[in-house]
């Protein structure tokens, strides 16, 4: 059996892996809060920071500057995305707009491949030196990065969802679309900030994620079906649900892969949404109560 | 009851089918042929879903993969005549189908397709992990070939004119469906649930059924593809697969039978294509570059023509008539 | 007295806290035309939902021809001859106006996917009858001539004669009409009025919801006033116009002819 250290380890491990998971959620939540779409691009932008990022390396700039650049112009890309593909067809249908972003999903994995070539990159760690000890398990000190810029993103969104004026429109749109639009509200601004917003959070999992996994154009795929699969846990409408539904799912991730067999860790996540949506597709943590409005 | 346009437009198909084999000889296209022909069986069936039923599914090439993973295993794991195989892979994936749309149908919208994502990838993960069964990675060898007494379908050319009349076949039989209560119910049901309901259809079990129905669909287009390259492999059914099948459907024309086999020879032949010129475009680029194109495709025929290229086309040819008619006055 | 066709017994439906229904009863008769009036927000399509199965009860109970409906699906409920038109148009837009009324004959045919796929005989036949019945049904509400134009490029008024034909076709043994004379001209409302009183006379009874006070006291012979999701009032058009009850609710005070 496992014993409590190997159990931490994991739990500290899948906690790491959770808090990517988390950054990527929030993105698909926030786009569908706004604008209703998924976005099924969304595990591309963590792909461009984590690239960004490694491309940014051999110029010697110091961490902290090419962390912003990378996010910055994963931000970019987002934006791109929703003015030229997400924009023109704003009134299409459900299957529509899935298919559009599947197309934008492609687009940017071409790009990238066509960018960066097939090999997986490394990115050193953001701060040397061996991992640290805690409760008798190990945790990397970019496991620590990771951890501490998750929860500082997360405090820096709740700041400005809480107290800033673009923020609180955000929350606006999200509670009630028609009403924020009948306010005076832009919807199309909103759409192209949540689209910005959710390209940062992305961008900024792929960042620090990048010393810890070989980076490569075809990783996006894995980070947003899960992070997708993390926000249906939140109900697709709560970023704490989200958040929580990402971290659980990393755990749940970790002790199957040290429990059992790492393979059938690629199934644990999709078997988990498939059970989620059966037996309760409003998530785990949504009360049952319709709180949409326009109902 | 079916419309003669419809009737007229098989016969056409069937000349055509008949006579492409003539005329094109290479192995190669032809190969491309069945590949479109196999594509467009599986596309017809999703347009029936997602566009007469209004459901989606991004997890279609899950069904291929169980048609073609059934026959092969039927014919080298038990030594079923491959027609047997065939039918009893469909039946098996239809039962699976089944199964699975009673609880999934039941999801609206985004839930839904991300239902039929999750068991599309989780289907294709069992694939490649049940070894023993499936081979695994390295997939699934020595699938016999599909023969009548001493005639083999082993040449390109033979298998071309299998698989068409195949096709011919689905595409009768689901005009005929779309033609009729069952259609007019499903129809229905695209157009407002809630009325239909009101007038005593059932949706649920009309969803379940054409489901179930476009499952049996893409198991014959698996079966066909394992007899015709007696070879199967994950990668073939994975979900890069699943969501080139919602492609072809959308290119063609959601909720139209005979924008399926359109949009399937569409995407099919624009990869071949792309696949066959990035290459001398590009110096170092793999086979890989044709994705770039392939999405930006997609973008545009979405924001563009969502209805698919056979309506918009259609649309187009009628303004250009029109265009041509409008004589300009004599001065 | 006969027995009734349709009785409710204190219906209550909620939500979210908001009373919709509260506690509402009513019997209606075989061969009635029966109104059910009230201020918007009355509670008057809710009822109808409860009573088609679009919504749950939260309380009490339906019965149609003595057998409990509760728990009982829409399509259900229509199978046991219970039809309905709706207040914001529920018309198959992609279909013609023909293959509508062809969508009400759906339980007179029995042709599943097998009979579709190979046209059988016996689906060809249904066919033929399911085309025929629709005619008759839109040439009773006098659109046989658009039969083969899209269901959506009908004005709305014959939408809603649409919606009609398209019960009718079920050979309904009870008619939920809801709203059926908004935006209608005075000529077009006497003609659905002669239109209701047809219906009833092929043995279809019929509760109609409605806000226009010609076509109800009209048409009707028994009225049924909701107010807050309560009767407020019951009787004939006579009783239901002098109540001061009604009066003060809904009616106000009659400065035109009704």
């Amino acid at each position: 059996m496992v014993g409590p250290e190997q159990l931490l380890q994991l739990v500290l491990v899948g906690l790491t892996q959770g808090a990517i998971y988390a950054l990527i959620a929030l993105g698909f939540v926030t786009i569908y809060n706004v604008t209703g779409v998924i976005n099924f691009a969304q595990g591309e932008f963590a792909m461009l920071g984590a690239m960004l990022m490694v491309s940014l390396a051999p110029l010697g700039l110091p961490t902290p500057a090419a962390f912003f650049l990378a996010v910055a112009g994963v931000v970019v890309v987002g934006g791109g995305v929703e003015r030229l593909a997400i924009h023109p067809a704003r009134r299409a249908s459900v299957v529509t707009l899935i298919i559009i972003t599947i197309g934008a999903d492609i687009v940017l994995r071409g790009l990238a491949l066509l960018a960066w070539g097939t090999d997986p990159l490394p990115l050193a760690p953001f701060s040397a030196g061996p991992p640290l000890t805690f409760g008798g398990a190990f945790i990397t000190r970019q496991a620590l990065w990771i951890l501490g810029t998750t929860a500082v993103t997360l405090a820096a969104l709740y700041a400005f969802f809480e107290y800033t004026y673009p923020g609180k429109i955000v929350r606006a749109c999200a509670i009630n679309r028609l009403a924020a639009r009948l306010s005076g509200i832009s919807p199309e601004r909103m759409s192209l900030l949540a689209f910005c917003l959710a390209a940062a959070l992305g961008g900024v999992g792929g960042v620090v994620i990048a010393p810890l996994t070989l980076v490569s154009y075809d990783m996006g795929l894995y980070l947003g079906l899960r992070g997708f699969v993390a926000a249906v846990m939140g109900g697709l409408v709560s970023a704490p649900g989200a958040v929580a539904g990402a971290l659980l799912l990393g755990i749940l991730e970790a002790l199957v892969a040290g429990i059992w067999k790492a393979a059938y860790k690629e199934a644990a996540a999709f078997l988990v949404l498939f059970v989620i949506l059966l037996l309760r597709p409003q998530g785990l943590f949504t009360r049952a109560v319709a709180r949409q409005a326009g109902l | 009851m079916r419309p003669g346009g419809d009737t007229l437009a098989l016969a056409g198909l069937g000349l055509g089918v008949a006579l492409v084999p003539l005329g094109v000889t290479s192995q190669y296209h032809l190969s491309i042929g069945v590949f479109i022909g196999i594509h467009a069986i599986v596309t017809i069936g999703l347009c029936l879903v997602m566009g007469y039923a209004g459901q989606i599914s991004l997890g279609h090439a899950a069904f291929y993969g169980l048609g073609a993973y059934a026959s092969g295993l039927l014919t080298t794991k038990l030594g079923a005549n491959p027609w047997a195989a065939m039918a009893g892979a469909m039946a098996l994936t239809a039962g699976v189908a089944y199964a699975l749309g009673r609880p999934i149908l039941r999801l609206r919208g985004h839930y839904l397709a991300m239902a039929t994502l999750a068991f599309g990838i989780i289907a294709y993960l069992a694939f490649v992990e049940f070894k023993e069964l499936t081979g695994g990675p390295s997939g699934l060898a020595g699938i016999p070939r599909l023969r009548v007494g001493g005639f083999v379908f082993d040449t390109d050319r033979k298998f071309f004119y299998l698989t068409w009349g195949g096709v011919i076949a689905v595409v009768a039989l689901s005009l005929n469906i779309v033609n009729s209560r069952v259609g007019r119910a499903l129809r229905a049901i695209h157009g407002s649930e809630v009325a239909a309901e009101t007038l005593g259809v059932d949706t649920a079990a009309y969803k379940l059924r054409v489901f179930t129905l476009s499952a049996v669909y893409a198991a014959l287009a698996g079966s066909l593809y394992a007899h015709y390259l007696s070879f199967v492999s994950p990668p073939t059914f994975g979900f890069i697969a699943s969501v080139e099948f919602v492609v072809m459907a959308a290119v063609g024309g959601l909720a139209s039978v005979w924008g399926a086999p359109f949009g399937a020879a569409t995407v099919t032949l624009l990869t071949e294509v792309i696949r066959d010129v990035m290459p001398r475009l590009l110096a170092y680029a793999s086979g890989e570059h044709e994705v770039i194109a392939y999405g930006l495709l997609l973008i545009l025929i979405m924001i563009f023509v969502p209805e698919g290229l056979t309506v918009g086309g259609l649309r187009a040819l009628r303004r250009l008539g029109r265009a041509g008619r409008r004589v300009p006055a004599a001065p | 007295m006969s027995p009734p066709l349709l009785e409710a017994r204190d219906v209550r439906k909620e939500f979210g806290g908001v009373v919709a229904v509260g506690g509402a009863s009513l019997r209606v008769s075989p061969g009635e035309i029966r109104a059910i009036i009230g201020p918007n927000g009355a509670g008057k399509t809710t009822l109808f939902n409860l009573i088609s199965g679009l919504l749950a009860l939260d309380g009490g109970e339906i019965r149609f021809r003595g057998r409990l409906l509760n728990g009982l699906p829409p399509a259900a409920r229509a199978g046991l001859g219970i039809g309905r038109t709706f207040q914001n148009l529920q018309v198959f837009a992609n279909m013609t106006v023909l293959e509508n009324v062809m969508v009400g004959r759906h339980l007179k045919g029995r042709a599943g996917f097998w009979g579709a796929a190979f046209r059988t005989p016996r689906a060809c036949r249904e066919e033929r009858e399911i085309i025929d019945a629709a005619h008759a049904a839109l040439a009773f509400v006098g659109l046989d001539d658009r039969s083969g134009d899209p269901a959506s490029s009908l004005p709305f008024a014959q939408q809603r004669l649409l919606e009609i034909a398209r019960a009718l076709a079920m050979e309904p043994s009870l008619l939920l009409v809801d709203e059926p004379a908004a935006g209608l001209n005075p000529a077009e409302v006497a003609r659905l009025s002669g239109l209701i009183r047809a219906i009833r006379q092929r043995g279809t009874t019929v509760l109609l919801v409605e806000h226009h006070m010609d076509l109800v006291m009209g048409t009707a012979e028994s009225i049924l006033v909701l107010n807050y999701g309560q009767v407020l009032a019951e009787g004939t058009p006579e009783t239901v116009r002098n109540d001061p009850a009604v009066i003060a609710a809904y009616l106000g005070a009659e400065d035109d002819d009704a």
